[in-house]
């Protein structure tokens, strides 16, 4: 499947990605996109987003995987002055094998950008993997621009906590993940 | 009602605790006290079954057995421990995490009101942006729906400011007869305020000494090495 969205003025919307997919996405100028993506049994996705003058993007994903492998690729193109992006992609992975590359470019001649990209991941065991791997092109200084990574195990004290309070290892791990998954997110607008 | 015979507590090859005998009943307050690394939050830690804490003996709550128990039994089981410094947790309310325990609305409202607590503390995230006190109280305020048999309160102190300590000496009065109490702390006068039934000092990686209040007196002029 190829998505094109243009969005002229305001697009909100959940994306369900299928195995092999394809994602662009042209913010017009002052447009505002805000996206959730999804996938039910993994996902080999490349996501293209074009951003004019004054347009923002916030792209959210949360993917539980569970015996599947999701493969996300981002390109976050600045094209237009003062245009902003926020991307957040976080998995959680029992048995599988998740990938996650970010792509931010901001050219010398266009100034006061902002870019966000956060990619978050757990593993609940040992057969599982995540390969992380951000990438900043950015030729002008005039530019706000943030990435950060983490790849670890669940928090044992955590664990440890809600089991004392009661909850079964299974709960436990339900509950933390429900928390990592569904934290508050940061927005440019709520 | 807690009763423990015999408690060995090993970490990793390294013995903690050996030969340890004590039993709680209810209406009890049984005050831990001792020096610095003497086991008496390894003691703790056992009883509710953290890991890596290997722990050999008999240890018996209304009967049952708790050692062969998993983490989350020992808890249904009555055993109820205020944590030193309990975590945030994101992605759960307070509420929410007390309700397999309870579903008294009206009761859960009224002691966040009696502990000074948020309006909105059920709706909020679990300790997120809390201060110590703040996790503190919420420990009393889960204890409180949880009803168990044995509180254990480890360094119940920690963290605490005068207003918050005094709301715990309530709390422990108000309810003492509902309770047998496992009182950690190395603060002669928090144990002093508490007003325990029993005192005792480990040293030696066992109950060393056991004595009433009045040995409070003694730790405070003479220090544990003298006893």
């Amino acid at each position: 499947m190829d998505n094109h969205y243009v969005v002229d003025k305001a697009l909100d919307c959940k994306i369900n990605l299928s195995e092999e997919d394809a994602v662009s996405i042209d913010v017009k100028r002052g447009a505002k996109a805000c996206i959730f993506f999804k996938t039910s049994k993994g996902t080999k996705t490349t996501i293209n987003v074009e951003l004019q003058e004054d347009a923002i993007c916030e792209m959210f994903g949360f993917f539980k995987n569970k015996q599947f492998d999701t493969d996300i690729k981002t390109i976050v193109v600045h094209k237009g002055k003062k245009s902003k992006c926020n991307q957040d992609f976080r998995f959680v992975n029992k048995k599988s094998n998740t990938s996650f590359e970010g792509k931010i470019i901001i050219p010398k001649h266009i100034s006061g950008c902002e870019s966000h990209m956060l990619n978050k991941n757990i593993l609940l065991d040992n057969q599982s993997d995540a390969f992380s791997k951000p990438e900043l092109e950015i030729h002008n200084d005039d530019t706000i621009c943030t990435h950060g990574c983490t790849i670890g195990a669940l928090d044992e004290e955590h664990l440890f906590y809600l089991q004392h309070r009661g909850l079964s290892y299974d709960e436990a791990v339900e509950v933390l993940v429900q928390g990592f998954t569904h934290g508050r997110v940061k927005r440019f607008y709520d | 009602m807690l009763e423990i015979k015999n408690l060995e507590v090993q970490i990793q090859d390294k013995k903690i605790i050996d030969g340890l005998n004590l039993t709680i009943n209810k209406g009890e307050i049984h005050a831990i006290i001792g020096p610095n690394g003497c086991g008496k939050s390894t003691l703790a830690n056992a009883l509710v079954g953290k890991n890596d804490y290997e722990a050999k003996g008999v240890v018996t709550l209304s009967g049952k057995d708790i050692l062969e128990m998993e983490v989350s039994e020992r808890a249904k089981a009555g055993l109820f421990m205020s944590f030193q410094s309990p975590p945030s947790i994101p992605g759960i309310t307070n509420y929410k995490l007390v309700q397999h325990y309870s579903t008294e609305v009206q009761k859960y409202k009224k002691d966040i009101e009696s502990l000074n607590l948020q309006n909105d503390w059920a709706s909020r995230e679990f300790n997120e942006g809390a201060s110590g006190g703040e996790r503190k109280k919420n420990e009393l305020l889960q204890l409180l729906q949880a009803n168990p048999k044995i509180v254990i309160l480890d360094e119940v102190d920690t963290g605490l400011d005068v207003d918050a300590l005094q709301m715990v000496t309530k709390i422990v009065n108000e309810y003492k007869s509902n309770y047998g109490w496992l009182v950690i702390s190395h603060n002669t006068k928090i144990l002093r305020d508490l007003n325990p039934t029993f005192v005792h000092i480990i040293k030696n990686r066992k109950i060393d000494e056991t004595g009433d209040i009045t040995l409070l007196d003694r730790i405070d002029k003479q220090g544990f090495t003298n006893g």
